[in-house]
């Protein structure tokens, strides 16, 4: 009897851990690179080494250069890409230097779907245009869509902000679950943050993110939406990223119900 | 007897040159009789035909250099398998950065080490893009080619492995006849009757589908095109890359 009970139990333990690492529970890191990795001349290597010590599904970066003069017509993104072995996708925000600045994914799971969609805002506000840029993937494990997308907002006024957060909003849409992470550039208190993206789980806490070596502001995030669908399992800000940028990186790891 | 018929050949002859010459030099020539150049989209595939991932780090070099050496708008690097397991590799991402071109993966399938599929360079990076799941291990992929400015076509890459995958394809081939859309991929060899027989019978006739004749007449893939007659196949070389891998450029006129 007692072997029958050993038996059951070790079944059940089996059942629990193989529902725990099953393809649910997503790690996602972002980075905004300080102009796609200046402070180490541009390489794309210390970013891949730095990527790899997490083993994030994900990850989402901002101030992106693909082939411009400043950092020597290399296409940072494909770079990284070849370095990790990830997948990638690009999206544009403007033209810069004879090359384009934007954000990037990098993604453990083939691409489905890319879309990017410029964000604009009051042309007397604006310093310059900016972008939202999402990709879909299916799940390994569980063969569900979802959905990742990564922004930089302007670095000018809350209004400018507030009509790019409307516009993420609309570009993104609710079709699949969907985790949101980037560069804001608005404090929480901001009505881009608090009004703008009141629809979405808050997946960071309020912890100062800008800059690295002495974190004093809050203007980098990651979100959620639905709110029902998304577990927050953990969520570090890492000041260990200052060698290599001037913002700290984001870790979270969310489970999708 | 033999003069007769020298006499008749002289004749004939002189028939032809008349009615060679007698037409008007300022008339337009029928589309698709004078090849245009300028209306052309270049498709290479990079491929060894056997269905299996030929990319390592020993031929990324040779591989980007065929690439370089080339103006193809679209390159597709059949069968550039990503390792998922420790360390990951992608070779299509390693060739794209030597090659300087964009990649995005076209999965088909998963084993327990591998994602399955091919990878498209784009010149450009690609703003937008959605993969349509066909079948089982089966997708295509609408690419855009700008063949010179204010000539965009629509392309894309479909390639077959097995019966069920063709026979789902009927209406995206129906659909890609009405939109102009050049189809392309690798086939199984053994499934080119099964291709052939599919699209004679969904089409009124009026389109193109050519099976590339490759120097490897029993290699285990081959090449097709699918087209309306607004396409015409003009011309295919084949040029050795690395070992097995070749590098196949198809030129297809926009008529």
């Amino acid at each position: 009897m007692n072997k029958l009970k050993y038996i059951v139990c070790s079944l059940l333990l089996l059942l629990a851990s193989g529902t725990l690492t099953s393809q649910t529970t997503i790690r996602v890191l972002n980075i905004n690179t300080r102009m796609s990795g200046q402070m180490v001349g541009y390489n794309a290597a210390p970013f891949a080494d730095y990527i790899e010590q997490y083993n994030p599904d994900f990850v989402m970066l901002q101030e992106i250069d693909y082939k411009t003069a400043r950092n020597g017509f290399r296409d940072f993104t494909t770079e990284l890409a070849a370095e990790t072995g990830y997948f990638s996708a690009f999206g544009r925000a403007i033209a810069y230097s004879q090359g384009e600045y934007g954000v990037a994914i990098l993604s453990k799971y083939p691409i489905e779907k890319i879309s990017n969609t410029q964000l604009t805002g009051n042309a007397s506000e604006m310093k310059e245009m900016r972008t939202v840029l999402f990709i879909d993937v299916i799940l390994p494990d569980t063969g569900e869509k979802i959905r990742m997308a990564v922004t930089h907002l302007d670095h000018s006024t809350d209004g400018v902000r507030q009509s790019m957060v409307q516009q993420l909003n609309g570009a993104i849409g609710s079709s699949f679950p969907t985790l949101l992470a980037g560069d804001f550039n608005a404090f929480p208190s901001e009505t881009a943050i608090s009004t703008g993206m009141a629809s979405w789980k808050r997946v960071c806490n309020n912890f100062a993110t800008f800059p690295a070596s002495n974190p004093s502001r809050k203007i980098d995030y990651i979100f959620a939406q639905p709110t029902d669908k998304w577990n927050v399992k953990s969520y570090q800000v890492l000041s260990n990223s200052a060698a290599i940028t001037d913002h700290c990186a984001l870790l979270a790891e969310v489970e999708l119900q | 007897m033999k003069k007769q018929i020298n006499l008749y050949l002289i004749a004939s002859f002189f028939c032809f040159l008349i009615s060679g010459c007698s037409g008007n030099d300022n008339e337009e020539p029928e589309p698709g009789t004078e090849w245009d150049k300028t209306r052309t989209a270049r498709v290479s595939f990079v491929s060894d035909l056997t269905g299996n991932n030929p990319f390592t780090a020993h031929n990324y070099n040779a591989v980007s250099s065929a690439i370089k050496g080339n103006d193809s708008h679209v390159v597709i690097l059949d069968r550039a398998n990503v390792t998922y397991g420790t360390p990951r590799i992608n070779p299509g991402a390693n060739i794209a950065v030597l090659a300087e071109r964009f990649p995005i993966f076209v999965p088909v399938s998963t084993t327990e080490t591998e994602y399955r599929g091919s990878v498209l360079l784009y010149e450009k990076p690609v703003p937008e893009m959605e993969q349509t799941i066909v079948a089982d291990a089966c997708r295509m992929i609408p690419i855009t080619v700008e063949i010179k400015q204010g000539l965009t076509v629509r392309t894309a890459l479909l390639s077959f492995d097995s019966e069920n995958q063709i026979s789902v394809s009927a209406n995206l081939f129906r659909s890609a006849q009405t939109s102009s859309t050049l189809v392309t991929g690798t086939i199984r060899r053994n499934l080119v009757p099964t291709l052939e027989s599919l699209i004679s019978t969904l089409t009124d006739g009026t389109y193109t589908l050519e099976i590339i004749e490759n120097s490897a007449k029993n290699s285990e893939y081959a090449i097709y095109l699918f087209g309306s007659m607004k396409w015409k196949f003009r011309d295919f070389t084949e040029g050795s890359v690395s070992g097995n891998i070749k590098h196949f450029l198809l030129q297809v006129e926009f008529l």
